[in-house]
C-alpha cells in the first residue's frame, strides 16, 4: 500500500491536548517517506468514509458525554473497519470510550465502543504527571515518555494487553504497572505530551500496521535527530513535584510565628 | 498610618504585623512580598477585604476571566484616572485574597480600586468587597493542570457574577459562547461587549486553536458567522443559541501587527497601542466599563491611546545590535492571536521560541501542539528553539514546516544567535511565563523590578 487514508474522530470536539500534534505526526511521517497520505475529519452526524488508520483524542467529561452519544452511530461502522484491516488509536477520553463502559466525574456511565476489553471508573483525584515506559509491538521493543492527566482508573480484561509497563508514573490505575492497551489493531493510551511527535518508534509501528507492512524496518529510516533530543529531553527533565505545595506551606509557617510574635507584642 | 484612625484596635495590630511580616519577607529575599502580609492581614482579621473596600467611596470593580485580566484592569485604571479619579489596583498581578489585601495595605489612598482576580477566588473576593462592576474577558483553555476543565471555569465566572447580586453590574464577553452559556444558566444578565475584524482573513488566521464548539445549551456542534479569535466570534446554534442582541461591538478596522489596532466603537476611532485580536477585545473590555463607571468616551479613548505596554507585551529592548521584541505566550488561543500579529510584522530578522516547562508554566507544554506555529512559517524568518523545552519546540517549528535554524536550551545563547543572525532586523521573543523572566533579564542586563502576569 502507497496511501494512506487517516481519519480524525471529533477533531473540532476533542482537541483538548495537543491531539492534533499526533494526527500531524503521523501524516507527515508518511508523507516524508513519499507516501500518498490524507486525513479526512469526521464530527458529529458525518458518516464515516474508508480509512487505514482512526485517531480519536480526548475532551472534558461534558465534551466527552457529547461524542459518546454521537458515536454509538459509529460503532457498527468502526467494528467492521476494524475487521477490515484500519488500526484504531485511542488517547486518553479516545481510549476510555474506546473500552466497554466509562464512568464519568459525576458518577454517570456512558457506554463505550466495545474495542477494547476495558472498563473506566472514577477515582479519586486525578492521576497526573510524567510517564515513561516500555512496550512491545510486531516483535520490536519501544520506549515511550509523556504526560497522563486522567481521573479515570482503567481495568484491562483479559483479551486487551497494557501497551507498556510504566516504570515512572502511574498508568492505567496506578496500581498494575500497566499502561494503555493493545487488542489487536486497536490501540489506546492515557499519554498525552502528545504522545506520538516524542515517541517516533511508536508513530512508526502504528503506520507499519496501518499500511499492512510485515514490520517497522520496511517503512525506511528518516532523520529523527530532532525527535530523538525532544524525546530524551522529556526523559530526563523532574518535574518539581512539590514546589508548588511546599513553599506557600513554609511561608505559612513562618508567617505564623511572625503573627504570634506580632500578637504577643500587642498583648 | 493614613487609614488607621477609622478603624478599631485589633485590625491595626494587624495592619502592622503585615506590614512587619512584608518588610522581613523582603529584606530576607522571600519573594516579593506580594502576598505574605496579606495572608498575615486575612488570618489577624478576616473581615479586612470588606472593611477596606467600604473605606473606597467609588467601590470596587474586578475583572476576572482566563485572558487579559492584567491588561484590561490596567486599561480601566488608566481611564479612571484620566476621568480624574484616584485610582489603586494590583498592577503586580497577585490576584488571589492575600494578594488584593497586600495591595489594599500597600496601596494610596483612593476613590476606586480596580483588582484583577483569579478566577477560583472571584465569588468570594467579589462577595466580600461588594464589588459593583464585575468585569469578564473570556474563558479559554489554561493550564491544564490547574482547573481541569473550562466549563468549570465559565461557572466559577458566572457563580462570581451570580453572587454579587442586582445591585452590581456584570460586563462581559458576549462573543464567548462558554462564558454567555454560563452567565444565561446562572440567571445573570449583564452588559456584553464582542469584536469584528473588517479583514475576516486575520480571523481566519487566528481560529486554528480554541475550544470545543459545542452549545452549551443543546450540545450540538455550534456555527460561526465570523470568527476573530479560536471560540470567539458570532457564533449560533439551530437551537436558538446566539450571543446577546445588545452588546456592544467593537470594529477592528486596521491591525498593526504586534504595535496595535484601530478600533470603532459605535461612531468613534480608537487607537489601541498594543498589538493583536486579543489586545482589542481587552480594550472594548475597558472602554465598557469605564463608560459603565461614568467615563466620558473621548477621556477613555485619551487614556487608551497613552497606554503603554507591560511585561512580555511587545516591550522592546536592545540587544546586541538587534531590537528584541518581547512577547508572552501561555495558551493557544493567545498564542494565536501573536502569532498572526507575528504574521504581519515587517522587517523580522529572527523569530526566537523560548518554552519553559516551570510550575508557573504549567508542567504540560501539550498546548504548543495546538496553537498555530505554521503561521511563522510565511515570514520566512529563520527560527530559533529555547527553553527548557528547547528540542520539543524544535519539533513542534519541523511539524509546522520549517525546523529550526538553531537549537539550544540555553537561552542567552539561543538570544546571541538570534542577534547574530537578525542582520539589524528586530528579533521576535515568544516566551512562556518563566522563559520570559529569564529573556527579560538577559537582554535588559539588570533586574528589574518585573510585572507578573497572572491573567
Ligand atoms: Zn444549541
Amino acid at each position: 500500500m502507497t496511501s494512506l487514508r487517516i481519519v480524525h474522530l471529533y477533531p473540532a470536539l476533542l482537541k483538548t491536548y495537543g491531539d492534533r500534534g499526533n494526527v500531524q505526526t503521523l501524516l507527515d511521517r508518511a508523507r516524508w517517506r513519499g507516501i500518498d497520505a490524507s486525513v479526512t475529519e469526521v464530527g458529529l452526524d458525518d458518516d464515516l468514509p474508508q480509512c487505514d488508520l482512526l485517531f480519536m483524542g480526548g475532551g472534558t467529561d461534558r465534551i466527552q458525554a457529547v461524542v459518546a452519544a454521537d458515536l454509538q452511530r459509529l460503532a457498527g461502522p468502526l467494528r467492521d473497519a476494524v475487521e477490515g484491516g484500519a488500526v484504531v488509536v485511542g488517547v486518553c477520553g479516545g481510549y476510555q470510550l474506546m473500552g466497554r463502559a466509562y464512568e464519568a466525574a459525576d458518577g454517570s456511565m456512558l457506554e463505550g465502543l466495545g474495542l477494547i476489553d476495558a472498563e473506566t471508573r472514577s477515582g479519586p483525584g486525578r492521576l497526573t504527571g510524567d510517564v515513561v515506559g516500555r512496550g512491545r509491538l510486531m516483535d520490536r521493543d519501544f520506549d515511550v515518555v509523556g504526560f497522563e492527566n486522567h481521573g479515570g482508573r482503567t481495568i484491562l480484561g483479559a483479551a486487551a494487553e497494557p501497551l507498556i509497563r510504566v516504570q515512572r508514573g502511574n498508568g492505567n490505575n496506578g496500581e498494575d504497572g500497566g499502561e494503555g492497551a493493545v487488542q489487536g489493531r486497536v490501540i489506546g493510551t492515557y499519554l498525552h505530551g502528545p504522545v506520538l511527535p516524542l515517541n517516533p518508534d511508536l508513530a512508526d509501528l502504528l503506520l507499519a500496521m496501518a499500511l499492512g507492512r510485515d514490520g517497522v524496518d520496511e517503512l525506511g529510516p528518516l532523520d529523527d535527530a530532532i525527535e530523538r533530543r525532544a524525546h530524551d529531553e522529556h526523559r530526563r527533565r523532574r518535574i518539581p513535584r512539590t514546589a508548588r505545595s511546599d513553599a506557600p506551606r513554609g511561608r505559612l509557617r513562618w508567617a505564623r510565628r511572625v503573627l504570634a510574635a506580632a500578637r504577643r507584642r500587642a498583648g | 498610618m493614613k487609614r488607621a484612625e477609622t478603624i478599631d484596635p485589633r485590625r491595626g495590630v494587624a495592619e502592622a504585623a503585615a506590614r512587619v511580616a512584608g518588610r522581613a519577607s523582603r529584606l530576607l529575599g522571600r519573594g516579593a512580598g506580594s502576598s505574605l502580609p496579606g495572608k498575615v492581614l486575612l488570618a489577624l482579621a478576616p473581615g479586612y477585604l470588606n472593611a477596606a473596600a467600604q473605606r473606597l467611596r467609588s467601590g470596587v470593580v474586578l475583572v476576572s476571566g482566563t485572558n487579559g485580566k492584567t491588561t484590561t484592569a490596567s486599561m480601566l485604571r488608566a481611564m479612571l484616572a484620566e476621568a480624574g479619579l484616584r485610582v489603586m489596583g494590583n498592577p503586580s498581578g497577585a490576584n488571589l485574597r492575600q494578594g488584593i489585601a497586600t495591595a489594599l495595605l500597600d496601596g494610596p489612598a483612593a476613590d476606586i480600586a480596580v483588582f484583577e482576580v483569579d478566577e477560583a477566588v472571584a465569588a468570594d473576593v467579589g462577595t466580600r468587597m461588594e464589588a459593583r462592576l464585575l468585569v469578564l474577558t473570556n474563558v479559554f483553555r489554561d493550564q491544564l493542570d490547574r482547573y481541569g476543565e473550562t466549563e468549570t471555569v465559565a461557572a466559577l465566572l458566572a457563580e462570581a457574577a451570580r453572587a454579587l447580586g442586582p445591585r452590581a453590574r456584570v460586563v462581559y464577553n458576549g462573543d464567548d459562547p462558554l462564558l454567555t452559556g454560563a452567565l444565561a444558566a446562572a440567571g445573570v444578565s449583564g452588559l456584553p461587549f464582542g469584536l469584528r475584524l473588517a479583514d475576516p482573513g486575520a480571523a481566519a488566521a487566528a481560529s486554528v486553536g480554541g475550544e470545543p464548539e459545542v452549545c452549551p445549551s443543546c450540545r450540538r456542534s455550534l456555527s460561526y458567522r465570523h470568527r476573530t479569535l479560536a471560540h470567539l466570534g458570532d457564533y449560533g446554534c439551530s437551537c436558538g443559541f446566539a450571543p446577546p442582541r445588545d452588546a456592544v461591538i467593537g470594529e477592528v478596522t486596521s491591525l498593526d501587527g504586534l504595535q496595535g489596532s484601530h478600533l470603532r466603537v459605535g461612531d468613534r476611532e480608537h487607537t489601541v497601542p498594543v498589538g493583536g485580536v486579543h489586545n482589542a477585545y481587552n480594550a472594548v473590555a475597558a472602554l465598557v466599563a469605564a463608560r459603565e463607571l461614568g467615563v466620558e468616551p473621548e477621556v477613555a479613548g485619551a487614556a487608551l491611546a497613552r497606554f503603554r505596554t507591560r511585561f512580555g507585551r511587545a516591550e522592546t529592548f536592545r540587544f546586541r545590535g538587534a531590537d528584541m521584541v518581547l512577547v508572552l505566550i501561555k495558551n493557544p488561543a493567545g498564542a494565536d492571536a501573536v502569532l498572526s500579529a507575528c504574521a504581519t510584522e515587517r522587517d523580522v530578522g529572527a523569530v526566537v521560541v523560548a518554552i519553559n516547562d516551570g510550575i508557573a508554566d504549567g508542567v504540560d507544554v501539550s498546548w504548543i501542539w495546538d496553537a498555530a506555529f505554521e503561521l511563522l512559517v510565511p515570514t520566512g524568518a529563520p527560527l530559533i528553539a529555547t527553553g527548557r523545552r528547547a528540542w520539543e519546540v524544535a519539533l513542534r517549528l519541523k511539524h509546522a514546516g520549517r525546523a529550526p535554524a538553531h537549537t539550544s536550551t540555553d537561552l542567552a545563547a539561543a538570544l546571541e544567535h538570534a542577534a547574530s543572525l537578525s542582520e539589524s532586523r528586530k528579533v521576535l521573543v515568544l516566551a512562556n511565563y518563566t522563559a520570559m523572566l529569564e529573556v527579560r533579564r538577559l537582554v535588559a542586563g539588570s533586574r528589574r523590578a518585573v510585572f507578573a502576569d497572572a491573567s
